[in-house]
Formats: C-alpha cells, sequence, structure tokens
C-alpha cells in the first residue's frame, strides 16, 4: 500500500468555490498539492484508485479530503458512507466544506466520520488550523 | 155461692200469673233491647236512621265520629244531605226515596265531615218502620273505605301509566309467552294485544337474532335484570327498529318469578342520529388527516425550500463577495479611487445579502422547529455570548452584568441567539463616537424571569413601538444604522416558542431598555 501523501483532494462542482478555495490556501501560504474533482462519482473513482485515477504519481492518496455536501449524482453524505466501507482509507482525514449552517448536516457528517465541518467561503485562518492538525503536514 | 167465689179466686190467680209472665216478657225484651242498643253503640261501623225526607233520625258514636260531629245535637235532626258530598247529593236522595218506598240498596259515596274532611263510603241500607211516626225510614250502615279506594286509585292510574306510555311495556312468564301489552307495544310494534297475547315474545325477533331470548330467559331465572340492552326487533310489517331494552323478573307474592316485564324503546332514531354524528365524526377525522397530509406537505416543502436557500442562494452571494474582495485585493493599484468604492459597495451589499438570508433561515428554522426546554443558567451563558462577539468586548463596548441572574426555562441554543441579537442591537445602536454601555439584569414577577438590558443607545420613538418586532421592520433610516429587520422577529419568535415575551421601554431620546420574560426555573 502506498503511503499517504500531503496532498489534499477537493471535491467541488462550483468553481467559484474551487477558486475561492485556491485563494483561501494561497492566502495561507499553504503550498500542499491540490486536486480537484467536481463531483461525488469522480471522488469515488480517485479515492479508490479507478480509471486514470489508478496513476498515483498523476494523482496521488491524499491525506485530507474537503468535501462539499450538495453535489449532483453522488452527494458528499454518500461519499462519506463509502470512505467508511473502505478500509484502506481509514487514515484520511474528512472535511465537509458545504453551504449549509443546518444542524442537521452538521450531526450528520459528524455521524458518517467527518473530522471537521467548515461553512463556507474557507478562509486562510481555517485552513491553517485544519492543516496544522493533520498528521502528515505536521512535519511538513 | 162457694163455687162463684171460687172461680173468682181462680181467675186471679191466672191474671196474676198472667201478670207474672207478662212483667217477665217485657223485661226480657227490654233486656233484649238493650243488648241490641249496646250493640249498635259499639259496633265500628256507623248505623243511622233517615227519613224520607232526609232528616236523620238517629246515628251511634261510630257514625259521630265519620261525620266528624262533637255531639249528637249537631247532627241528629238536621238534613243528612247536607254532609253528603255535592257530586253524590242527588243520587244518595234517589237512593233514600227508593229504601223509603220498600227497597234496599248498596251505594259507594263521598261525605264531607263537619271539619272538612272527605271519606269514601259504602253503605247498605234497608227500609223500616220508624215506631213513633209509623212511617218507613232508612236504616243504614256504612263504612268507611277511603283506603281500600285509595290502593284502587292507584292500580288503577298505575295501569293508566302503563297504558299511555310511549314505551312498549310487554309482560311475559318464563316460556317467554306474552301475557301482557300496552299501546304503546301497539304503536311501536303494530300489534295489537288480541294478535300477541298468548304467542312466544320471539315473534318480535329478527331470524338472526333468534338466539337473544334463551340468553334472557336464562338470565331472568336466575333473577337477573337486563339494564338498556340495546338490540333490533322486527315490526308487524316487517321492519326492523332499533330498540333499548329492560327486562325484569317479575315475582308473586311468595317470591317465585313467574315472568317477566320488558319495556322497549324505540331508538331507532337516536341510532340515527348517533350513526350521522359518528359519520361526521369520520368525515372530520377524514379531514383532519387530509388537512394534516398537506400541511406536512406544506411544511416539508417550506424546508425544503429553506435547505436549498441555504445552498443555493448563498453560493451566488459568496462568489460575487470573493470575487469583488480579490479584485480589491489583487488589482487595487490599477482601479481609482471611485472604483474602489463601487466595488467596496458590492461588497457590503453582498455581505448584506448574506446577512438578510442568515436571519431569514435562522427566522424559519425557529418557526418550524421542536424545541425541548430546561433550566439554562443566564449567569453562565450572558459571558459565552459577549466572548464570542469581539464588538461587546472593550474597547469597543462595555457590558455590565449586575448578578446574580436568575435561572429560567428555555432552550438554550433559541435563548443564545435571542441574547446575542439584543446584545448585538444594542451595542450597534449608539450614536457616533459613543461608546456603548449596556447594563443586563434580571428580576422575578409572578413566577417569571424578565432579563432587562438597557443600553445608552439612539432610542426608538415610542411610536414605533408595536412594529418593531415584526419582520422586515426597521425603525432607522440612517444607513449608518443597518440591519436586516429580522433580529428582533427572531427575538419574539423564539421567546414566544419558549412561553414568554419581548419587549421595549424607550422614550425615543435616551437609549432603550429590551425586555424578554422567559420561566423562571426552580432547580436552582
Amino acid at each position: 500500500m502506498m503511503p499517504l501523501k500531503a496532498c489534499i483532494l477537493l471535491v467541488e462542482d462550483d468553481p467559484n468555490d474551487v477558486f475561492l478555495m485556491e485563494r483561501a490556501m494561497s492566502k495561507a501560504h499553504l503550498e500542499l498539492p491540490f486536486q480537484v474533482v467536481v463531483n461525488g462519482e469522480e471522488a469515488i473513482s480517485y479515492l479508490g484508485g479507478k480509471g486514470k485515477f489508478a496513476d498515483r504519481a498523476a494523482y496521488p492518496l491524499p491525506s485530507c479530503v474537503f468535501l462539499d455536501l450538495k453535489m449532483p449524482f453522488v452527494n458528499g453524505f454518500e461519499v462519506l458512507e463509502w470512505i467508511q466501507t473502505q478500509p484502506s482509507l481509514s487514515g484520511l482525514t474528512t472535511i465537509v466544506l458545504t453551504s449549509s449552517p443546518e444542524e442537521r448536516d452538521r450531526q450528520r457528517a459528524q455521524q458518517l466520520g467527518a473530522k471537521g465541518y467548515v461553512v463556507k467561503p474557507p478562509t486562510a485562518q481555517m485552513l491553517l488550523e485544519i492543516v496544522a492538525a493533520l498528521p502528515q503536514c505536521a512535519v511538513r | 155461692m162457694l163455687q162463684p167465689l171460687a172461680n173468682l179466686q181462680k181467675r186471679v190467680r191466672e191474671l196474676e200469673g198472667e201478670l207474672c209472665r207478662r212483667k217477665q216478657t217485657e223485661e226480657e225484651s227490654r233486656r233484649r233491647e238493650q243488648n241490641l242498643l249496646s250493640i249498635i253503640e259499639n259496633t265500628p261501623e256507623c248505623v243511622k236512621m233517615v227519613a224520607r225526607d232526609g232528616t236523620l233520625l238517629s246515628m251511634n258514636p261510630a257514625g259521630l265520629c265519620m261525620v266528624e260531629a262533637g255531639s249528637p245535637e249537631e247532627v241528629i235532626g238536621k238534613n243528612v244531605y247536607d254532609i253528603i258530598a255535592p257530586e253524590f247529593r242527588a243520587a244518595f236522595r234517589a237512593m233514600n226515596e227508593r229504601v223509603c218506598a220498600g227497597s234496599k240498596e248498596q251505594f259507594e259515596f263521598q261525605i264531607v265531615g263537619l271539619k272538612g274532611a272527605r271519606r269514601w263510603v259504602e253503605t247498605y241500607a234497608a227500609p223500616m218502620v220508624f215506631e213513633r211516626t209509623g212511617e218507613t225510614v232508612q236504616l243504614a250502615t256504612t263504612r268507611d273505605i277511603s283506603e281500600r279506594k285509595g290502593t284502587r286509585e292507584s292500580i288503577a292510574l298505575l295501569a293508566a301509566v302503563v297504558e299511555n306510555s310511549d314505551d312498549a311495556i310487554i309482560t311475559k312468564n318464563l316460556n317467554g309467552i306474552i301475557t301482557g301489552w300496552n299501546k304503546g307495544a301497539e304503536r311501536i310494534f303494530g300489534y295489537t294485544a288480541e294478535e300477541t297475547i298468548g304467542k312466544p315474545v320471539s315473534m318480535l325477533i329478527p331470524v338472526e337474532r333468534q338466539n337473544e331470548e334463551p340468553d334472557i330467559l336464562a338470565r331472568l331465572r336466575r333473577g337477573q335484570r337486563i339494564d338498556h340492552y340495546e338490540t333490533v326487533r322486527q315490526r308487524k310489517d316487517g321492519s326492523l327498529l332499533n330498540i333499548s331494552l329492560t327486562v325484569s323478573p317479575v315475582r308473586d307474592s311468595s317470591g317465585q318469578i313467574i315472568g317477566a316485564s320488558k319495556i322497549a324503546r324505540d331508538i331507532t332514531e337516536l341510532c340515527k342520529v348517533r350513526q350521522a354524528l359518528a359519520n361526521s365524526h369520520q368525515e372530520l377525522e377524514e379531514r383532519v388527516t387530509a388537512r394534516t397530509a398537506s400541511l406536512s406537505e406544506a411544511v416539508s416543502q417550506m424546508e425544503e425550500f429553506s435547505y436549498s436557500v441555504s445552498h443555493d442562494l448563498r453560493a451566488p452571494v459568496r462568489a460575487i463577495k470573493g470575487y469583488t474582495q480579490a479584485i480589491l485585493e489583487d488589482y487595487s493599484e490599477p482601479l481609482d479611487a471611485k472604483a474602489r468604492e463601487y466595488l467596496q459597495r458590492v461588497l457590503n451589499s453582498s455581505s448584506r445579502m448574506e446577512q438578510l438570508i442568515h436571519d431569514v433561515l435562522t427566522y424559519s428554522r425557529l418557526a418550524r422547529s421542536q424545541i425541548r426546554l430546561q433550566p439554562v443558567s443566564l449567569q453562565k451563558l450572558l459571558p459565552e455570548v459577549i466572548h464570542q462577539y469581539p464588538e461587546m468586548q472593550p474597547p469597543k463596548a462595555e457590558i455590565e452584568i449586575k448578578g446574580p441572574l436568575h435561572e429560567v426555562i428555555a432552550h438554550e441554543s433559541s435563548l443564545v441567539q435571542v441574547v446575542s441579537n439584543l446584545l448585538s442591537n444594542g451595542v450597534k445602536f449608539v450614536a457616533p463616537g459613543t461608546i456603548p454601555k449596556i447594563q443586563v439584569w434580571t428580576e422575578t414577577r409572578n413566577g417569571s424571569v424578565r432579563l432587562w438590558i438597557k443600553d445608552n443607545g439612539i432610542g426608538i420613538n415610542p411610536k414605533y413601538h408595536s412594529r418593531l418586532f415584526s419582520m422586515f421592520e426597521r425603525v432607522h433610516q440612517d444607513p449608518g444604522y443597518d440591519g436586516t429587520g429580522i433580529g428582533l422577529a427572531i427575538v419574539r419568535k423564539a421567546t414566544q416558542k419558549m412561553g414568554g415575551a419581548a419587549g421595549v421601554q424607550s422614550d425615543g431620546l435616551t437609549g432603550s431598555s429590551f425586555w424578554i420574560d422567559l420561566p423562571a426555573s426552580h432547580s436552582q
């Protein structure tokens, strides 16, 4: 099994939110490898190494996933459920990044194993706190 | 010479003997008369003699007592017709005249005593020659039958009650054979007494209920009574009717059960009304269910709407805000002051839009949520709220908590919302250059706690107080005091949901004092 690299996967269907995430990352001076997939189905393919994602040199397995909840086809909760069934992903940190401040969403995310819950837009401060808590990144 | 003397002497002896015999006879008849008089005097019934014209010739003590006379003089020699009840007087007179003409009579009538008491009497009268005048008079014995009459009348009354009852009253023997049938039964079932008496009561029972009768008879034999048993019976014309049946055992004078009385009440109408009631109840239930379903559908649609609002409406606002911020940060140099000001306005407006969406969502979430109330410590909660907002802390503002604050019954997160809205308003609406100073304290009143939040702000004109807590109402026009107009609507909604209230006191010049009432907690 490949060791987890300090890499971040962003699962986000809205390019504007991708832009805001990238901007927050650069403001936080986080120079981490950064991958984006645009829906839940693609996220599962990426994490499972299916198709083109089998190439782990191009698509390294991330240590942290920022996951939007509301996405077409396969939503964020379904991705969290799937991750829970994958023993090889037990070391993966999942952070929900959503528009929803709803308590029911926060609770459900937590039940499905999300380590964090962030309401959009992300800020540099927010990202620094999260990344500082990631074991693989602390040694950076 | 001797012979005539001897004859004379013999005659004298004979006369003496005769005299003696006569004396004896006279003595005997006087004694007999005495006996008869004594019997008459002492008999418990009235014995009297009445002349043809109605004059009372004699009356014994029992008679005097019956007519309420204190002494014989009050009635004897007077006309007896006066003590006969008026409605019987003519008949009595006719009877008296018939007797005096030689007839024997029996007669029932009423008398009215000298003191006014009415009683039923029965008289047996016979003609008799009155010695003193030689004319034929009436000799009568009369007895008081008031008691017997009373019993007979009450029996007649009961019979009339039974006969005229609206309910069917039927008697039957222990073999279920009908022995009595009143008018009510005739009216309800359509059979006459002649058609039913002697026939089995099962003739009234529809085929599918024939098994009821043996059970009823068995219970009757055990001496049980059947009360208000609702069942169905059949009329003569075959139509069915709903009845309420009460069946009681009937016993003879020795206590032996010899049959039963059945009282059947026609409750067909009642049953119809009941059925109608049940139908309308059912209909109402169905309507309530349907309405509830459509309501909960509306609620869930509303929830879906709010949920999409929180996701979909926010995304474009976030993008507008994000890109504007990026331009201001990254391309500040090539832009002139005016362009930067415009962009700042875009930024402010989108922030306001974001806040509006946030507040509307908070309000709708609050309005539809089920909250659970429990004791909450204001003493703990207030500093926590203040800690979250830098604008409520020195040097920007001074908030003084005049504790200890009473504990309340509330929903904690709703209360946090309420308190932070009120404190935010307090620090926001101050005159330029003034440092907001807020005082917080509680007081108890009739089982509830009033939390006061008093500021040194610009105040609120009393004429706007009633509108202050409504949705989207803003009472300050100055653009410096921006708000969404939802904050106080949230305060009111939340306090109402927690069983409390909210209000304000302000003269419009020297600050405002907002208050909320909540139930006091007694667990402290």
